[in-house]
């Protein structure tokens, strides 16, 4: 069964997020900063990460944090309400990126690539 | 050169003044030459005179004895015969005259003694009846004259003419002409003013190319001020002009200039960061209402949830409302567009009303709220659609981060010439690193561990308000250990 994790600190985007992916046939959890998320991941076997960036600054800490998301060869993918071309500025190296505004067909497709290829090669959307 | 053009008006101008003013400077020195010129000439003929008529009376005075008759004397002496006499003392003044005349060099020059009718008593050889004639005009104006001076055209020459009177020992009275060449005098002048009316025209066109290169010079500022405005489109606001090397003047224009294109720059720059905020803060609510949308209509679902999911997304369409009119605030705020309407206010009353709705939104909540007011009537001069708006959001933001149960408080007091609005409350507290950006725009309280609520504009929308009311909002606070938020406002 693979485990996504959503990181997000809008309460409504988790709850609608975890529905729809318990709804196809995912387990989810759910922290609401990346400090929390990074404490799941300690205490469970997370297969992907959704991961709300905060626009417009991340601070610092928070970078840290990041990194070493990826540094634990979790799959990432990067959410936000920016563009793609901002989102892959600010955050280089992750698995995938997508645009929240875009709708559930494109946030299904992009774990689809994700957990089957392991990356979305050239996401040009 | 266009003839509208600066540069074009005033080389001409230049030139012109330049112009008048050589003109008239090498006119005045010519005429002063002339003057000095004729008049050391006329003193040199008057010298003459003076010498033949010491000349003349001193031999006749020494050849007394023999009572030469006075005309011959003068005739011998005019025409400048030798060896007139043996006698030593005229030789004497003989050789004196000739001295004379080689230093006068009188040979050369016209010499006549004519009565007072013109007509011609002695003459030198050179002077012909022609020269009589012509040198006898002036004898009318000159006979009442101690001395006149004259000139004569002459077929071949220009004379320049001296009329004085003669005479000697009660005997009758001559009219003595002496007329040199004005030749050498004529040559100087007509050489002068040939280098005049040669170097004028020169320097005024030497003159011309420089005051157009100054000119040019000058402009220069303005034709780069001119083209870098031409380049200055909205997307490339970076152009500046330089401003090394430039006159005060211009210096002042591009200044000005440069300093209106940062403002521009400043200017596009806000709105470009506005609107991406504005889109940002929109997105976020309309990606979970398209989520909730695309999840429900996925598949059948009983009638409550549909309600449930419309009930939701009524909720953020409220929140966008919120931020927009928060962000169209902001954006008067900023720019002063928002109008105040400054009158006396008493602080316990305006308070009080607001604490009594608050009290409503707090009960609900169930958080116990209490209300200290000041001892004595406190009078601030303020704006009461915004300070309303000023504690509604800071007690607003409270409530928001204060669990069912606990405690809001409002203490009213003065201090020094301020009057102090505190709201406590026993809510989550803020972080220490989060304290000084609490009031930044969209801050959100990202790293509590919290939902993000409300639109991150609610706090630093008070700090702009309290601002233009010359007072400031400070925070203290711990985590989970509530928060205490003061506003300062200047006593009327």
């Amino acid at each position: 069964m693979t485990n996504i994790l959503i990181v997000d600190d809008e309460r409504k985007i988790r709850s609608v997020y975890s529905g729809l992916l318990k709804g196809e046939g995912y387990e989810t959890c759910e922290a609401s900063n990346v400090a929390d998320a990074y404490e799941m991941l300690k205490k469970r076997n997370i297969d992907l990460v959704l991961l709300d960036i905060k626009m417009p600054e991340i601070d610092g800490g928070e970078m840290y944090d990041i990194i070493q998301l990826f540094h634990r060869k979790t799959r990432v993918i990067v959410a936000s309400v920016c563009p793609l071309t901002e989102q892959k500025r600010m955050i280089e190296g992750a698995d995938g990126y997508y645009d929240k505004s875009y709708g559930i067909e494109e946030l299904l497709l992009r774990i689809k690539e994700v957990l089957d290829n392991g990356s979305t090669g050239n996401s040009f959307l | 050169m266009r003839l509208n053009s600066i540069k074009f008006k005033i080389s001409i101008l230049y030139v012109a003044i330049l112009g008048i003013i050589l003109v008239l400077y090498s006119g005045i020195l010519f005429a002063s030459l002339h003057y000095t010129l004729y008049d050391e000439l006329d003193n040199e003929l008057q010298k003459k005179a003076t010498e033949i008529e010491n000349i003349i009376k001193m031999y006749a005075q020494a050849a007394g004895d023999e009572k030469q008759p006075l005309i011959d004397i003068m005739d011998a002496l005019i025409h400048f015969k030798e060896e007139l006499s043996n006698e030593s003392k005229l030789k004497e003044i003989e050789n004196l005259w000739f001295q004379k005349v080689d230093k006068y060099d009188l040979k050369e020059d016209y010499i006549n003694f004519s009565n007072y009718k013109g007509e011609s008593i002695v003459r030198s050889s050179n002077v012909s009846q022609d020269v009589v004639s012509v040198f006898a005009k002036d004898i009318s104006k000159a006979r009442n004259k101690e001395i006149y001076f004259k000139n004569a055209n002459l077929q071949k020459q220009k004379l320049r003419v001296v009329n004085t009177h003669f005479s000697y020992g009660g005997q009758e009275e001559y009219m003595l002409q002496i007329g040199t060449s004005l030749k050498p005098l004529m040559h100087i002048l007509q050489n002068r003013l040939f280098h005049i009316a040669v170097s004028i025209p020169v320097v005024l066109l030497l003159a011309s190319f420089i005051g157009r290169i100054l000119v040019a010079r000058i402009l220069k500022p303005v034709i780069e001020l001119t083209r870098t405005a031409q380049h200055i489109t909205h997307q490339n606001l970076e152009a500046r002009v330089k401003t090394e090397h430039i006159d005060e003047e211009m210096q002042y224009l591009v200044e000005a200039f440069n300093d209106m294109i940062s403002r521009l720059e400043n200017s596009f720059n806000y709105i470009a960061e506005f609107s991406s905020h504005v889109a940002h803060e929109l997105k976020t609510p309309l990606a979970i209402i398209r989520g909730e949308s695309e999840v429900a209509l996925r598949r059948e679902r009983p009638a409550e949830e549909y309600k449930k999911i419309i009930e939701n997304n009524l909720e953020e369409i409220k929140r966008m409302l919120k931020t927009i009119e928060n962000m169209l605030l902001l954006a008067r705020l900023d720019y002063q567009l928002e109008l105040f309407h400054f009158e006396k206010i008493e602080l316990n009353e305006f308070i009080q009303e607001i604490y009594d709705q608050s009290r409503i939104l707090a009960s609900e909540k169930n958080i116990a709220t209490a209300l200290f007011v000041s001892q004595k009537p406190l009078f601030i001069n303020g704006d009461r659609l915004h300070l309303r708006r000023l504690f509604f959001n800071i007690i607003n933001n409270a409530l928001k981060f204060t669990p069912s149960g606990g405690q809001l408080d409002i203490v009213i007091r003065e201090e020094d010439t301020k009057a102090v609005v505190s709201v406590s409350d026993t809510g989550i507290g803020i972080a220490e690193e989060d304290l000084p950006r609490i009031f930044n725009r969209f801050f959100h309280k990202d790293r509590t561990g919290q939902d993000r609520q409300g639109t991150g504009l609610g706090l630093h929308i008070a700090q702009l308000i309290a601002g233009i009311h010359h007072g400031k909002i400070t925070v203290e606070s711990r985590p989970a250990g509530g928060s205490r938020f003061t506003a300062t406002l200047p006593i009327q």
